[in-house]
Order: structure tokens, then C-alpha cells, then sequence
């Protein structure tokens, strides 16, 4: 659900620290009819001009705390998504990417939080690649979108 | 505005799930739709519209039954959800679920509302299991027992929602109601109808979202038209005497795949064991995803769910729970107050039928 509008159209742009171009952004949506808790919030099948940004250099950025990796979402067992806030998702890509259109093709995999997925034990320990399309919570399929870089 | 009958009308508010994400309109934008479409009552999601949920505010509160004030609601159901997989390294105990689950009975009593729908183990009709695994409980009957005391202290009554493919007169609820009887707390929890059990064909809204996923638009069409002659006809609907007409027009096995929570589907449940239980009902889902040109649900008997509840003796709300919003949005944006109203045109028919 809420295929088309996972990520904010006008929302890329790159990063800049300490005046170097360090990677880009994007906001994103929930695929779900509900808030979601963080901790089960599991990174993102983010794939750019066909070259994939895995959840290792990945960071998200919610409820005005800085962005956080995967690995320090895991824990955060009390803290909420909101159902209609919009988070930004961060990709450390040196250079960051050129102005103009890129595609993007993207799945967000918030593991389920009844727990009865089949793969649940086992992602306990050994979390999906997302992108496989387990844990993808109501849109299970890659979703292709056309985005500008805007800045 | 009132029905003129023992069954009142209401709105999920899940049915604006829409308006809410994409800011059009806030919890009171959407309250005011519900009013509008002539809804009394309100089912709300607290993980969806309340964002302080599960610490609500007294402010929130009482900003919310004002607005419930102003525009003549009344507050039916909240939803109970039954994480059991939050903390992702471990399942929750049940110790730890019931104090989750009397968040909600106690927010419900703050909110106003006389139910609770309960996220119960047969809320498919079966644990929640896949192949290989162990089935997973949710809310199952002792824990449900365990809830009863607290039911009574705050006034609320726990749904249990039968959710297609189950419908109430499973007996597999039974178990539930069972308990309640033995601790003398039967008015505390009864079932909960969700018209998806009554489904008799694959809905339009859906032949448009498979076709948009690829699925040849010709095949959902046949599929739709062999379910409606089924259920027409008095029969039952079997994929299998479809299939080789499906095959010779190029269906894959890919497309079984993709389509195989609609092709499973036989016929609705039976409306005559929905008269008997009736009486065991609470609360009532009036789901939906399309309405047609001649202000029907284009896949469920809408007169002959009604007729069944009003012979049975229900009384309490129907809710709309419209949820053709999730399978239409990825077309453009879709109607949900629309929807909503023309639903409430459709309920009110009914009960006006078998006044």
C-alpha cells in the first residue's frame, strides 16, 4: 500500500559535511496502516542508476533525533514511527549523485509486529537483506520511481 | 443522525487512512467526514491517529471529546493490537501482552468507547502459523480471562473480530465466550462480524490493483464473472473447473502465485448462521472496497447480511470499514469521504428495508 508515495518526489538532495559532498537524502513513508515501533524498523532496498546502497551505509532520521543506523534502531523497543510523519533516509555515497534524474528502486522492510511471519525467529538473529521482499510489511514488491535531484 | 432502528451507524476511521497520511485532513477533518456521511459512532485506530498513543495526554483527551461534542459522536471501538514481535530479539510474554492490552481498554475507557476489538488468536479462525514454524498466540481464551476483571472495572467490552476467511459461528470463538461464562463476565466480550466473511466474488477494486501488478486485466474479469455465476447460482466457486479456460487464454502458474488468496475463495459464509449468532455479536465491521453504479458493494450481499443481523435480534453500530483505499491509491487519489457517504446511503437502505 502506499506504493507510489514512499518517497517525497521533490525530497533528494544531496549531503554536505564540513563542505564535502558526503552522500544523499530522501523522505520517506510508512507502507502501512499503522505508527510503527523502531526497533523493528529493518533499513531499505534502496537501488540508484542500478547501483545498490545497502543498509550498512544507510541512516534514518526520525522524531528530531539525528540520524541513526540500522544497527542503534534495533533496540529502540519504546519509540514509535508515527503512522503520517515523514522520516528522511540518509546514503553515504562519496560525491553524493550528479543533478538530474535518477531512478530509484526501493523497498522498505519493517519487520511484522504480530510475529507470524515464518522467518521471524530466524530474523532475530539474521535479519533479510531488504529488497527479498520478506519483512516488506503491505508493499512487498521493488517499487520503481523517476526523482530528481533537486540540491 | 440517527437510525430509526436498534442498529446504529458509524465510521472507522481506518476508511480515511488516506486524508490522514497525506495531511488533507487531521483527526477532527476526519471526525467531521464521519458526521457527515451521517455516522453516530467512531472506531479509531490509536496507533494510526493518536500520535501520543500509548501515553495520552488529559489535553488530548479532552480536545478529543470535544470535538466528539461538537459534532454528535460518540466513540465505539478502539483497536487492540497484539504485538507480540515488538521487541524483535524476543516474543512478548503474556504477562507482558495483558499490560499492553490493558493500555487499551483503559484508553478506551478515556476516549469514551464501549468496546475494545480485541486482536485475538482466531481472529482468522486459527493461530497465526506458516509452515514449518510454530503457530504464534495472540490473545488466546485464559488470556482473554485474565482481561475480563479489567473489562468490568473500566466498562468495556472486548470484540472479537472474525475476519474472513472465519466468520462468527466458528466454534473454534466459542472457547473465548466459554471462559467469560464461567467468571460471570459474559457481557464483557461477545464477536465481532467483519463482512469479509461474506464476500462472494473478487471486488473491483482489486481487478484494477492486480491488473496495475501486472496480472492480465481478461483474467481477473473471467474469474470475477465464474465467482458471481457461482454464487448466483447457489453454488460453490472452484478454481479448479475454471482453470483450463484460465490456461488456454495464456493464465501462468506465476499468476496462480499472485492471485492466491482470491482463488482460494469458495462463498460467503452462511447468512442463515449469522441470524443464529447475532444475538452473540457486538460489534459489526461493514467492510468494503467498491461501490457500483447501483449503490451496491460490488462483491458482498449487503441486503442479505442485514436481513440476517435485524432476524438475529443484533443490536448495536456497523462501522464502515472502507478498504478500498489501499487498492486504488497507486491509480490516483480515491474518495474515501465519497465512498464513505455513499456507504452510509447503502446501510441506511438496508436497515429501512426490514424495518
Amino acid at each position: 500500500m502506499f506504493d507510489n508515495f514512499l518517497i517525497r518526489k521533490d525530497s533528494l538532495k544531496n549531503v554536505v559535511e564540513d563542505g564535502k559532498v558526503v552522500g544523499f537524502k530522501l523522505g520517506v513513508r510508512i507502507a502501512d496502516y499503522r505508527g510503527q515501533i523502531l526497533s523493528l524498523h529493518n533499513g531499505y532496498y534502496i537501488k540508484v542508476d542500478g547501483v545498490v546502497y545497502p543498509r550498512e551505509v544507510q541512516k534514518f532520521e526520525i522524531n528530531g533525533k539525528p540520524p541513526r543506523t540500522f544497527e542503534e534502531l534495533k533496540t529502540c523497543y519504546y519509540e514509535h514511527w508515527n503512522y503520517d510523519d515523514e522520516g528522511t533516509l540518509y546514503v553515504e555515497k562519496e560525491g553524493g549523485l550528479e543533478p538530474g534524474v535518477h531512478i530509484i528502486e526501493f523497498q522498505q522492510s519493517i519487520l511484522n509486529a504480530y510475529g507470524y511471519r515464518p522467518t521471524d525467529e530466524e530474523w532475530v538473529k539474521n535479519p533479510p537483506v531488504p529488497g527479498s521482499g520478506a519483512g516488506a510489511g503491505k508493499t512487498s514488491n521493488i517499487v520503481t520511481y523517476e526523482i530528481e535531484l533537486t540540491e | 443522525m440517527k437510525t430509526n432502528s436498534d442498529i446504529k451507524l458509524g465510521v472507522s476511521l481506518y476508511s480515511y487512512q488516506d486524508n490522514y497520511y497525506f495531511h488533507k485532513h487531521d483527526l477532527e477533518g476526519c471526525l467531521a467526514a464521519a458526521a457527515g456521511a451521517g455516522a453516530t459512532g467512531i472506531e479509531i485506530f490509536p496507533e494510526a491517529m493518536i500520535p501520543e498513543w500509548p501515553y495520552i495526554s488529559d489535553s488530548f483527551i479532552d480536545r478529543y471529546n470535544g470535538m466528539m461534542e461538537r459534532y454528535g459522536l460518540e466513540t465505539v471501538c478502539v483497536d487492540h493490537f497484539a504485538d507480540r514481535a515488538m521487541h524483535k530479539n524476543k516474543l512478548l510474554t503474556d504477562d507482558e501482552l495483558l499490560e499492553r492490552s490493558i493500555w487499551y481498554i483503559k484508553a478506551a475507557n478515556k476516549l469514551g468507547a464501549t468496546h475494545i476489538r480485541l486482536m485475538h488468536s482466531a481472529h482468522l479462525g486459527r493461530l497465526l502459523s506458516m509452515p514449518g514454524h510454530e503457530p504464534i498466540d495472540l490473545v488466546g481464551p485464559e488470556l482473554a480471562g485474565r482481561l475480563l476483571p479489567y473489562c468490568q472495572e473500566y466498562g468495556i467490552v472486548m470484540a472479537l473480530e472474525c475476519h474472513s476467511p472465519t466468520s462468527v459461528d466458528d466454534p473454534v470463538q466459542q472457547a473465548y465466550l466459554e471462559v467469560a461464562d464461567k467468571m460471570g463476565l459474559s457481557e464483557y466480550i461477545g464477536l465481532q462480524v467483519d463482512f469479509s466473511s461474506y464476500e462472494y466474488c473478487i471486488s473491483t477494486a482489486d481487478v484494477g490493483m492486480y491488473s496495475r501488478q501486472g496480472v492480465n486485466r481478461d483474467f481477473l474479469e473471467l474469474i470475477r464473472e465464474k465467482q458471481r455465476e457461482a454464487y448466483f447460482s447457489g453454488k460453490e466457486f472452484v478454481f479448479e473447473e475454471v482453470e483450463p479456460e484460465l490456461r488456454k487464454i495464456g493464465f501462468t502458474d506465476e499468476d496462480k502465485n499472485s492471485l492466491r488468496f482470491v482463488l482460494r475463495h469458495r462463498a460467503p459464509a452462511s447468512y442463515e448462521k449469522l441470524k443464529e449468532f447475532a444475538s452473540q455479536v457486538v460489534y459489526v465491521h461493514g467492510k468494503f472496497y467498491d461501490i457500483d453504479e447501483d449503490g451496491q458493494v460490488d462483491n458482498m450481499d449487503y441486503p442479505k447480511i442485514f436481513k440476517a443481523l435485524i432476524d438475529g435480534g443484533y443490536k448495536g453500530y456497523i462501522c464502515s470499514e472502507f478498504e478500498g483505499n489501499r487498492r486504488m491509491n497507486d491509480a490516483g487519489w480515491c474518495d474515501e469521504i465519497e465512498y464513505v457517504r455513499k456507504h452510509h446511503v447503502l446501510m441506511r437502505k438496508c436497515l429501512e428495508m426490514y424495518k
